[in-house]
């Protein structure tokens, strides 16, 4: 019998299991005033960030939700517990965390990655950091991570009052906002000038109670000449009840020195992700965004860059894989508002069984970004006709003496690339998976081994399977 | 007196914002109305001599002067060494849609004479140089090197040569993908400007075809950035015969 | 004066970008315009059904335009028989101040092939506004080419709407360039209905000192092996600012379609404003999209080769800004047009 490829929608249940829901503590669901000063009481907020707190509170109130992306109507943000906090405090050794939460862990894989190749690994578990350890050589060289809240009280207090949401302002948009409310849990980063961190560190996100947000917040301020990568990982089991994400990223790239960030997000598929990422960065600075979406319902998610100093640079490497029930709105948005400033942006998006993937982009070159350079490249693969496929990229120039570049692609898998392979011996199916995974190459060979692993895996699951 | 004297060049590209040399102290001179070839494998820095002499902006001299007519040029844009009398024929000559061949060879030809160029003379010496080169005259209205094959952009090239008759003429690979027909137009084309100018001409090759009918003074042999040897005429059958090698482990 | 809001995008972006639609002031009061048209083997009747049902289509740029045109415009016909091939041209001078209003009707019925050379000046005395909508319906195997040619004074304000249909093995090639002016909207959609229709439209335009131009280009596939092909080639001088959306729509069913978009665009003065938004919107997987744009100085290589030949980066970079306008002014197919685009920028050099 012929086998016929067709396309399975994502295999999560690995990531599917959840723990059950014995929270001790949980705040009524909707957002009031009342509810966000008891935020604040709850995680012994100074005076400003309680204020900060209620203003955000206001401007969240007084905006509209954008009229232009994916539909969210399916969130109803007053029935979303906006605050969850699990019946444990953080934890610096991986055998005193909870058993149910380090199992959750251990399934993901984080502490065998942190044991191989990590400098350092945060575990946020609903609203709360559960874990976070830093190794002994990397504090020695004065790095500091650590979770925000105990940084607040700390002696970096005046650094992150100086940087907490001055990039991504609360009146920004909607959801920057709410964050700015509610916000809760998250990492603070601090590389001191000329530090080379040669191995990354990570950050693990997972949202286990149902109907619940987070809205972790993470700082990160890299000095002059320092070097850091920072990965991010996101999940959450399935419920029938929307989740929301509102998380929100802040990185400080100082003078010549270089930040990688780099995610792979695999929320479940009743996640609405509205995310907000943002980098500034400073003279001959670098910024370098690895991004890969895989989960969600819903996901709005477009980390800018805001090239500030004279010949700074960002790159940007994304893939985003919309399947059933998914509508991913992802790109990535850049400011060149000094000379002699570049941007790479180089995307790729597959939809398949019904799903939307939509890039979108912004570059905007100052009429002050002499001699800078842009380049967009976004290539899209539709795997079947009932799903949707949509490239929305916008360029914005004030100056004459730029040099932009943009190129975009629609199109299916090659029949002629399949009959090819074919040619050489190889099944129709996993031709299609090979030719799939190699157009995620840009994506997978940024990342570290590990992290291309789990990726391409889930590209070949999602590749596999036959029917008649 | 010399005409160009190339003296102790180095030459580095700009490339993503680093700077590469490519060309180590490079010497050369070229008396008026010399025939020099310039061989080598490929890689070697041929065609970033050419750009260097005629002062590609991406290619820079890092150190040593290049003398073309009693005046070191360095520093100066590519319009003035065009104006001092260089010429460079592209190995890839670019397209310009909307720019008739025709005027835009007598722009040029305006800018480097300083003189305003009558129509009707002007008509009369294209369509005459057109003739040596074989080529339609209906190409004077076509925009420059917009849809040409690989010959007729050759030719174009030449055409632009006799009409704007430098002191010394740098041709980069011009036989390079030409079928024997339109290498035998080519070199005519070249004999023509020789004879109207006595001009010097710097002629970088891998074959050699485009010298038959040339008489060659001087055969240089480059390799990595550095000229290595020297020779006449002769040297070039040498070459055919033996390939680089025997010259690269002599001058090692 | 009264605003308007024209040229919305099919899909919406970030607000902060101000670039999903525009908005221009025009005048409340009617103007006039003197019209010559020059048939040649087309008539002028069309059908109360026709007209309808070319009133009825989609535009570049939008429901605005349809509005404004639908009171008080002079209409011109043009409908050439099956079969039939004609050639038209239709000279717009715009007169009094005001907004002067004109509709133009395409009809080409099954087989026919058709030109149509359009051109707008205005009376130079005063200042005023010119509003054109032209629709074109292509009916099976029929060859629609539409050329326009925008030449209206510095001060003037343009709005230059397009709304097409093209059946079966249909095509509709336009070619514009769009010069005079100071404020210039212009937009066309094609919906491309039927099997192997096709949509080519090529566009040049030339900002200078505080020219404002805004456009809507839209391919809609709907038919199977529908063809878009949409090019945009400008320049930008002085304080001059262009916002080009750029939309191809590949419906559900349009399987085998192909679109191709391309922008190109020279920034010269110091303080242009160039936007950019070209979007692929696509529903069916058995397609091909592709958008390039490269925006900026002139190419570096390009700046070099031509310099080589002894004319100055200044004197070069007016040599290659002009051509650009040429190429397009070449596919214009018409002397006298080409001529006046000549006088337009200033005359000849030669003779």
């Amino acid at each position: 019998m012929k086998e016929k490829t067709y396309v399975e929608d994502i295999n999560r249940s690995m990531y599917d299991f959840r723990n059950e829901d014995k929270d001790s503590f949980k705040i009524a669901a909707g957002l009031t005033p009342e509810l966000v000063s008891q935020i604040s009481k709850e995680k012994n907020d100074p005076a400003w960030m309680q204020n900060f707190r209620l203003q955000a509170l206001q401007i969240y109130n007084q905006m509209e939700v954008p009229p232009w992306g994916p539909s969210i109507d399916g969130l109803d943000i007053d029935n979303i517990v906006t605050y969850v906090r699990p019946n444990t405090h953080m934890k610096t050794k991986w055998s005193e965390v909870p058993e149910d939460i380090k199992d959750t862990f251990e399934k993901l894989g984080i502490p065998q990655a942190e044991r191989k190749s990590l400098a350092g690994v945060g575990a946020q578990y609903d609203s709360e950091l559960v874990y976070h350890n830093v190794r002994d050589e990397v504090s020695q060289m004065g790095v500091v991570y650590t979770d925000l809240e105990s940084a607040m009280h700390s002696e970096y207090a005046d650094m992150i009052q100086k940087h907490f949401m001055k990039l991504v302002k609360p009146n920004d948009h909607k959801f920057a906002a709410l964050h700015g409310a509610v916000w809760s849990g998250g990492s603070f980063v601090y590389v001191p000038k000329g530090v080379h961190l040669d191995i990354p560190l990570q950050s693990y996100f997972r949202l286990n109670a149902k109907g619940a947000g987070q809205f972790e917040h993470t700082l990160i301020i890299v000095d002059e000449g320092a070097d850091l990568h920072f990965i991010e990982g996101c999940s959450a089991p399935k419920y029938n009840v929307a989740n929301l994400h509102a998380g929100c990223v802040e990185l400080f790239v100082g003078k010549n020195a270089r930040l990688r960030y780099s995610t792979i997000e695999n929320w479940s598929k009743n996640m609405y992700n509205l995310n907000t990422k943002r980098a500034v960065v400073e003279e001959g600075g670098r910024i370098e965004w690895v991004s890969g979406s895989f989960g969600s319902h819903v996901s709005y998610l477009y980390p800018m860059s805001i090239l500030k100093g004279k010949g700074s640079r960002m790159e940007f490497t994304g893939i985003t894989f919309a399947g059933a029930g998914q509508n991913l709105d992802t790109g990535a948005k850049v400011v060149h508002s000094a000379p002699d400033t570049s941007s790479f942006i180089n995307t790729k998006s597959i939809s398949k069984g019904g799903g939307t993937s939509t890039f979108r982009s912004a570059v905007v070159v100052s009429e002050k970004a002499k001699h800078s350079k842009a380049a967009v490249s976004c290539e899209s693969l539709m795997l079947d006709d009932i799903s949707r496929s949509d490239t929305v990229p916008a360029m914005d120039i004030r100056c004459a003496d730029a040099d932009i570049g943009h190129e975009a692609r629609i199109g299916r898998i090659s029949d002629d690339a399949v009959f090819y392979l074919m040619n050489r011996g190889i099944s129709e199916e996993d031709a299609k998976a090979m030719i799939v995974s190699g157009f995620a190459d840009n994506v997978s060979k940024e990342l570290p081994l590990e992290y291309a692993v789990e990726m391409n895996n889930l590209i070949q699951l999602e590749m596999k399977g036959s029917i008649g | 007196m010399s005409l160009l004297n190339v003296n102790n060049l180095t030459v580095s590209i700009e490339d993503d914002e680093n700077l590469k040399e490519i060309l180590h102290g490079v010497n050369i001179e070229i008396k008026k109305g010399e025939i020099h070839v310039l061989m080598g494998p490929n890689g070697a820095g041929k065609s970033t001599l050419g750009y260097a002499l005629m002062g590609n902006p991406r290619y820079v001299a890092n150190s040593g002067e290049i003398i073309f007519d009693g005046k070191n040029i360095v520093d100066e844009s590519a319009d003035k060494r065009a104006k001092a009398g260089m010429f460079l024929s592209f190995q890839n000559p670019l397209e310009v849609p909307g720019l008739p061949l025709g005027s835009f060879i007598r722009n040029a030809v305006e800018s480097v004479s300083g003189k305003r160029v009558k129509m009707m003379q002007f008509k009369k010496d294209l369509a005459k140089d057109m003739e040596v080169l074989n080529m339609d005259s209906e190409y004077a209205n076509r925009a420059l090197n917009v849809g040409f094959s690989g010959g007729e952009k050759k030719k174009a090239e030449i055409l632009q040569l006799l009409m704007l008759s430098p002191k010394l003429a740098i041709l980069d690979e011009t036989d390079s993908g030409l079928d024997v027909d339109a290498v035998r137009t080519v070199s005519a084309g070249i004999k023509e400007y020789q004879k109207k100018k006595d001009g010097a001409l710097l002629i970088i090759t891998h074959s050699t075809r485009i010298l038959e009918s040339l008489k060659v003074d001087y055969t240089h042999i480059m390799v990595e950035g550095k000229i290595i040897k020297t020779g006449d005429a002769s040297l070039v059958e040498e070459i055919n015969k033996h390939g680089f090698e025997k010259y690269i482990q002599e001058s090692r | 004066m009264r605003d308007i809001t024209l040229n919305k995008i099919p899909v919406l972006t970030w607000r902060w970008l101000k670039m999903n639609e525009g908005a221009v002031s025009i005048p409340s009061e009617t103007g006039s315009a003197n019209i010559k048209v020059l048939n040649e083997n087309a008539n002028n009747e069309l059908s109360k059904e026709n007209i309808e049902k070319l009133k009825a289509l989609s535009t570049g740029m939008g429901a605005n335009m349809t509005e404004l045109c639908d009171s008080e415009s002079e209409e011109i016909i043009i409908n050439t028989l099956a079969g039939e091939s004609s050639k038209n041209h239709i000279n717009i001078c715009r007169d009094k101040e005001g907004l002067a209003k004109v509709r133009v009707y395409i009809y080409a019925q099954e087989g026919s092939e058709v030109n149509v050379w359009m051109d707008y000046s205005s009376n130079e005395e005063n200042v005023g506004a010119l509003a054109v909508q032209t629709f074109v319906y292509a009916e099976k195997n029929a060859k629609v080419k539409l050329y326009q040619v925008g030449l209206q004074a510095d001060n003037d304000i343009s709005l230059n709407d397009i709304g097409a249909n093209v059946d079966k093995d249909a095509s509709f090639e336009l070619t514009q360039l769009l010069l005079g002016g100071e404020k210039i909207f212009a937009g066309a959609r094609a919906s491309l209905v039927g099997k192997r229709s096709e949509f080519i439209s090529e566009l040049g335009y030339y900002g200078k000192s505080e020219d404002q131009i805004d456009l809507n280009y839209v391919a809609d596939h709907i038919g199977k092996s529908s063809n878009c092909k949409m090019i945009a080639s400008g320049v930008l001088n002085d304080n001059s600012k262009k916002l080009l959306r750029g939309t191809i729509d590949f419906k559900r069913g349009a399987k085998d379609a192909t679109g191709e978009e391309s922008e190109d665009v020279l920034l010269l003065g110091e303080h242009i404003h160039n936007q950019s938004i070209p979007v692929i919107l696509c529903a069916e997987e058995d397609v091909v999209g592709t958008h390039g744009a490269s925006i900026g100085n002139l190419d570096k290589e390009m700046l070099f080769y031509l310099t080589s030949r002894g004319m100055d980066k200044e004197s070069v970079t007016k040599m290659v800004a002009r051509a650009r306008i040429d190429a397009v002014s070449k596919k214009l197919e018409n002397e006298a047009l080409e001529e006046k685009i000549n006088l337009y920028f200033g005359g000849s050099e030669d003779e």
